[in-house]
């Protein structure tokens, strides 16, 4: 026993039963704050789970759901707008459609079918997609297919009354117009 | 002490259910958002091409773009429509025309898409005009559509040889005309239509033609899932 010479009185047990005892009331501000701390922390954590476990992932499966839909609309909208109502001898027309690059952090593609004429959309993830009908004329057949993830255009060739509509994906370069590689002196 | 101690216990509640509070408010509005943000963008795609079509001047029931026939539009079949615009197979849609449902296939439900149109309803109308040649020698028709009927019925006194409508010949007999023709007449309106007849008998010549009346009318496109 090496007790300091100021204490006169032998230490207690530790645990002791008596409340009222003056040497372990410095122990108690530290339980308090322990405990406060420890339901402060319990809380944030049933919070954060609450909203990352549920609340998050419904709202991105929505969210995801609805801008498939729109997409898919968007997508058909162009396609449609893209064929001449006029009949025309001749027909060469390219226009470039912008996608939403991923939807719920996936890339996805748009595929065409013909018969009767229709886009889907097809992602990893089960709550987004689906199929539309198209609204083409009779004597345009509609083919290929898109990824998202590169820039997309609508080829429209007609010879003769018959029109072909085809889904393509570009490279960037050929969408940009600039040539890779050196040889580009002379631009402004 | 205690009461020292039991105040930070109350800030620390408050605090707790200041947090909840706010959480929960966040996540009701949030939810609100989404459900304004479900533009139902596949029927909406659906209601407009079925739009187009009602109004497209290639459609059957069209004289020309916006311009409805009456008798036509009000026998169509959600059948017809259908096959007409591929969209909108498998979805429940009505047409009505100012306020009258013309094709229902169905129950619209409180999320369906709603597109109007303003059209011009026109409906043919019969009409005839009596002429009596001792009296008069033209009839003057406002409006018409298509052919015109002319029956001459006349004594054996007079005789009707030409028909002109527009001051151009339209009917020609130098040995008279008799009985009922149907005429492809100019598209002039007003169009007078002339009888120029010989003799001094009574006769009579009555002049049927298709007049439209026409009317200003809204056109209501539902389309649900």
């Amino acid at each position: 026993m090496s007790e300091p010479p100021r204490r006169e009185r032998p230490r207690k047990q530790p645990g002791g039963q008596s409340p009222c005892d003056p040497t372990d009331r410095g122990l108690s501000p530290v339980v308090g704050k322990a405990l406060e701390l420890g339901v402060g922390v319990l809380f944030v954590a049933l919070l954060t789970a609450t909203l990352f476990g549920a609340v998050a992932p419904d709202y991105r499966a929505a969210v995801g759901a609805e801008l498939g839909d729109r997409t898919l609309a968007a997508a058909a909208d162009r396609i449609e707008a893209a064929v001449p109502a006029a009949e025309y001898q001749r027909l060469d027309r390219r226009v470039t459609v912008a996608l939403p690059a991923t939807i719920r952090g996936d890339p996805y593609r748009i595929v065409a079918t013909d018969g009767p004429p229709s886009v889907r959309l097809v992602h990893p993830d089960r709550g987004v997609g689906g199929r539309l009908r198209l609204d083409l004329p009779g004597s345009v057949t509609l083919a290929g297919s898109w990824r998202s993830v590169s820039p997309s255009r609508i080829v429209v060739d007609g010879t003769g009354g018959t029109v072909s509509v085809r889904l393509v994906d570009a490279p960037s370069a050929d969408v940009d117009g600039s040539l890779p590689g050196p040889g580009r002196e002379g631009l402004p | 002490m205690t009461a020292r101690g039991q105040a930070t216990l109350l800030g620390f509640a408050a605090a707790v259910v200041v947090v909840a509070a706010v959480t929960v408010t966040g996540v009701v509005v949030a939810d609100d958002a989404l459900a304004d943000a479900d533009r139902q963008p596949r029927a909406t795609h659906a209601a407009d091409r079925l739009a187009t079509h009602l109004v497209a001047a290639d459609a059957a029931h069209t004289r020309e773009r916006n311009v409805l026939r009456a008798d036509r539009t009000v026998n169509l079949t959600a059948a017809d429509l259908a096959s007409a615009v591929p969209p909108v197979r498998g979805r429940s849609l009505s047409v009505a025309l100012d306020g009258d449902t013309i094709v229902e296939r169905g129950v619209a439900t409180d999320s369906a898409v709603h597109i109007e149109r303003r059209v011009r309803v026109e409906r043919a109308v019969d009409r005839t005009r009596r002429v009596d040649l001792t009296a008069r020698n033209a009839v003057t028709l406002a409006d018409h559509t298509g052919r015109v009927v002319v029956r001459i019925d006349t004594e054996r006194t007079r005789t009707v040889h030409t028909v002109r409508a527009d001051g151009r010949v339209v009917l020609h007999d130098p040995s008279g005309l008799s009985g009922r023709y149907v005429v492809a007449v100019p598209e002039t309106r007003p169009l007078t239509v002339g009888f120029e007849s010989d003799g001094d008998g009574p006769g009579t010549v009555r002049v049927s033609w298709t007049a439209t009346n026409a009317s200003v009318g809204e056109l209501v496109v539902t389309v649900g899932e």
